[in-house]
């Protein structure tokens, strides 16, 4: 049988290869095993990821257990924590392509069988699901886990606390000492940040889908679970590799569908829509934006996570996890049953023997928190491509309203803006140019909502930006909006007291003013001068596509739009 | 090919050995992350093997390892490690065998199939027609492994490994790809080639040139993925194959 590896191991041809291979201290038997990518994207600033070395060796051990041949090599990636609210996050979808891009470099450079991807946080997940699908070569994604919740004065607490405790703060509710006190108890382990976030939520969808083990979305890192988990990754692997099962076998239309509903199910992240959008670009099906309206509206919300709730992932472990929560929609009809998965056996049959263990955590479909899912896709007159609100986190009284424009060219005009008292009940903030042309990178504006809520405006104040929210974000906060501003999207031609009229239940986002007017200020319109001249971001402004396309960057030159 | 190895020169003293034979050369107050100046760090320097480390008065070669070779065949220069190409081959005049990629090449040369005297002309191996510009260390290896170095010479617009030797012209810019001559050239064409006077030159008419210009068709090159990227934005060798913000 001919492997992919034999490229690099077999025939005289490649004798100064396999002399390279020895120089690594491999044996004859390693050569003539499958060559299994182990990708390890361990470090010391994420911590998320700070364990991940621990991980990455249980892969090793469960590959070589069965008869594979581990080669571990490394991932960059950013914390959007310490990326939030300055430069650094600029940086941080973009570097979702810079990871899948290297990921592809390693994979094809060296011909490798298979991958075992070692992720955890919230652009290495979907960077890994990204360049499984555009490799498709046998590949399986084992995550880190998250964090603990932490405790401070008597409360669960994760690290949406803190980013709120500035506005907290600012408002004078908080002292000095408790903001001290606080931030030094709010993320108490290592792992992904305890809230349903954008890295749980994407450890979530990639089991969802199909391509990492039951658990991997919700087993805490601090369980052992998580070295089971990952040897049997890396058992598995070998496997996949004899029976030659690929990423797009297993990433069709309905396991992306699985992944949706489950997503609207448990309220995940807005950035889900951006990164399963750009999976589906990857693995080259033809998806729209609209796909996940449609799942949104047939999906009854079931666990009211952190942010939107007050359960924390461990919660969801506990519950029973996805596997529940697919076990419960399933009985709506709303799982694809018969699909492949990386276990070796459908999705059906991995959550046949699965129930609820915790029914205020994970509801049943009879008694939803609500009957539609999480997410929800607004289009209107200021976004014809879409905006995209997290509804499970919007307060009842801000669903539907009209609000007076206070309208700012960048994310820190508006925090300063906010935290200085300007901003006022009834208003929403507009932030534009922070799209991934225009910021450029399409930054999380955290710290706008955030500092609302610190300030005691989260009930009255909404947001609308063509740049991003974190997954940790609540509140009236709509993102994505496109077509972004700097391309010459209506929301660059907004102008502060326009009053924008916003029906989240009726999928509206719409400025009052006239075609007629719209269009004289768009014959006056210039947009801001580029952002970035040099270096990886002005290459990204320049070729990243609008985030109803998933924000992937694209190649025009021959003719690939 | 000497006989030492980067061992060797270590033993020798290394790099500052190097720096200090060759002293007179150096901008002695460039900055170095040593916090001392270039000059002080060659002064500093033990150097003491004239074997390993020959002097300025006493060089194995007067001039340098690299050539930069321009010409019609390439208006923006090409690149030959002469110090590893046999010195009755830095003049050579031969017909062109022409292959689009350096897999075709390997099979021909291996079966036996070019002539000894010819110019392998390996094209469409650049940044953007490879894409990315692969080594083209297999074909050159193959050479001189049955002994076409001595005869045969090699011209491309992919790039070599540091291992390479022979007389092999790469780096050729423009490529091939961009619609540098190297696409022009057809089997049996004569290649001109002359290390000491810096030429590479196709010996064909300008207007039998400008002909094929009008006829020649450019490739495909892959759209999806990193190296659509790659394809998509890179410079010719000359430019140092970097990646431009945005293509034109």
């Amino acid at each position: 049988m001919t492997r992919r590896s034999h490229e690099v191991t077999k025939g005289p041809r490649r004798s100064a290869h396999r002399s390279l291979f020895y120089a690594l201290g491999m044996t004859e038997e390693d050569l003539s095993s499958p060559l299994i990518g182990v990708v390890n994207a361990a470090n010391e600033i994420i911590p998320g990821h700070m364990h991940l070395d621990t991980i990455a060796d249980a892969a090793k051990a469960g590959v070589l257990r069965a008869g594979g041949t581990p080669i571990e090599f490394p991932a960059i990636g950013i914390c959007d924590g310490i990326a939030m609210g300055h430069q650094g996050m600029n940086y941080s979808l973009a570097s979702r392509e810079l990871i899948t891009d290297s990921v592809e470099a390693m994979a094809n450079g060296h011909q490798f069988d298979g991958l075992v991807m070692v992720t955890n946080c919230d652009k290495i997940t979907p960077a890994m699901l990204m360049a499984a699908v555009r490799l498709n070569i046998p590949a399986i994604v084992v995550s880190g886990g998250p964090m603990l919740a932490g405790k401070f004065a008597g409360q669960s607490v994760d690290l949406l606390a803190t980013f709120e405790a500035a506005g907290n703060y600012a408002a004078g509710k908080l002292t000095a000492e408790e903001l001290m006190e606080m931030e030094q108890s709010t993320c108490p382990t290592c792992g992904s940040c305890a809230g349903l976030f954008t890295a749980n939520s994407m450890n979530c969808m990639a089991e969802a889908l199909g391509l990492a083990l039951p658990g991997n979305g919700t087993i805490p890192a601090v369980d052992s679970r998580r070295l089971r988990l990952a040897k049997q990754a890396g058992m598995r692997i070998v496997d996949m590799v004899h029976k030659n099962v690929r990423p797009r076998d297993i990433v069709t239309l309905e396991a992306l569908e699985n992944a949706i509903s489950t997503d609207m199910a448990i309220g995940g992240s807005t950035n889900t829509v951006l990164h399963l959008l750009a999976v589906a670009y990857e693995a080259e099906l033809g998806v729209e934006l609209e796909l996940f309206d449609r799942i949104s509206q047939r999906t009854p919300y079931l666990a009211k996570m952190s942010p939107s709730g007050e359960h924390f992932m461990e919660h969801l472990d506990a519950a029973g996890g996805i596997p529940a929560v697919m076990k419960e929609l399933s009985r709506k009809g709303l799982i694809h049953l018969d699909l492949p998965t990386v276990t070796g056996k459908t999705v059906g049959e991995n959550i046949a023997g699965t129930n609820i263990l915790l029914p205020n955590v994970i509801h049943s479909v009879d008694a939803p928190h609500r009957p539609d899912g999480g997410l929800a896709i607004l289009r209107g007159n200021l976004a014809p491509d879409g905006a995209v609100v997290k509804q499970s986190a919007v307060s009842p009284k801000m669903l539907v309203q009209e609000c007076v424009a206070r309208v700012f060219d960048s994310e820190d005009d508006a925090i300063n803006a906010i935290l200085g008292g300007q901003i006022n009940k009834g208003d929403i903030v507009v932030i534009r140019y922070e799209g991934p042309k225009g910021g450029p990178g399409m930054r999380e504006m955290l710290l706008p909502t955030a500092s609302l809520i610190g300030m005691g405006l989260g009930e009255d104040v909404a947001l609308m930006t063509d740049g991003r929210f974190s997954g940790a974000t609540r509140g009236a906060a709509m993102g994505h909006v496109s077509p972004e501003a700097v391309e010459g999207g209506p929301i660059a031609l907004l102008e502060e007291g326009d009053i924008i009229s916003v029906d989240i239940p009726g999928r509206k986002l719409n400025v009052k003013l006239s075609a007629e007017e719209l269009a004289r200020r768009k014959a006056a319109w210039k947009p801001l001068p580029p952002r970035a001249r040099r270096g990886y971001l002005a290459r990204y402004s320049a070729l990243v596509s609008s985030a109803d396309e998933g924000a992937v960057m694209k190649t025009p030159r021959w003719g690939n739009e | 090919m000497g006989p030492n190895t980067i061992n060797d020169l270590h033993s020798a003293g290394g790099i500052p050995a190097v720096l200090k034979s060759i002293r007179s050369l150096l901008k002695a107050d460039a900055l170095t992350v040593s916090g001392k100046t270039i000059g002080e760090v060659a002064d500093a320097a033990e150097w003491s093997d004239t074997r390993v480390i020959h002097s300025l008065e006493d060089p194995i070669r007067p001039d340098g390892g690299l050539a930069v070779l321009w010409g019609n065949l390439a208006p923006d220069g090409s690149l030959v490690k002469k110090s590893a190409a046999t010195p009755k081959m830095w003049v050579h005049e031969g017909p062109a065998r022409v292959f689009d990629s350096m897999e075709a090449a390997t099979a021909v040369v291996e079966a036996g199939g070019v002539e000894p005297g010819s110019v392998v002309v390996i094209r469409y191996e650049g940044p953007v027609g490879g894409p990315g510009m692969r080594e083209m260390q297999m074909i050159t290896a193959i050479m001189s492994g049955m002994g076409l170095s001595e005869t045969t010479a090699l011209v491309t617009d992919g790039r070599f490994s540091g291992s390479t030797r022979g007389p092999c012209i790469g780096y050729v810019s423009p490529e091939a790809a961009l619609g540098g001559p190297l696409a022009l050239v057809e089997d049996g064409d004569r290649i001109s080639i002359d290390i000491p006077a810096g030429k590479l030159d196709l010996l064909v008419p300008d207007d039998e040139l400008e002909r094929r210009r009008q006829r020649w068709i450019p490739p495909t090159p892959p759209t999806k993925g990193i190296l659509g990227l790659y394809a998509s934005l890179a410079q010719s060798a000359a430019q140092g194959a970097v990646l431009v913000p945005a293509c034109k």
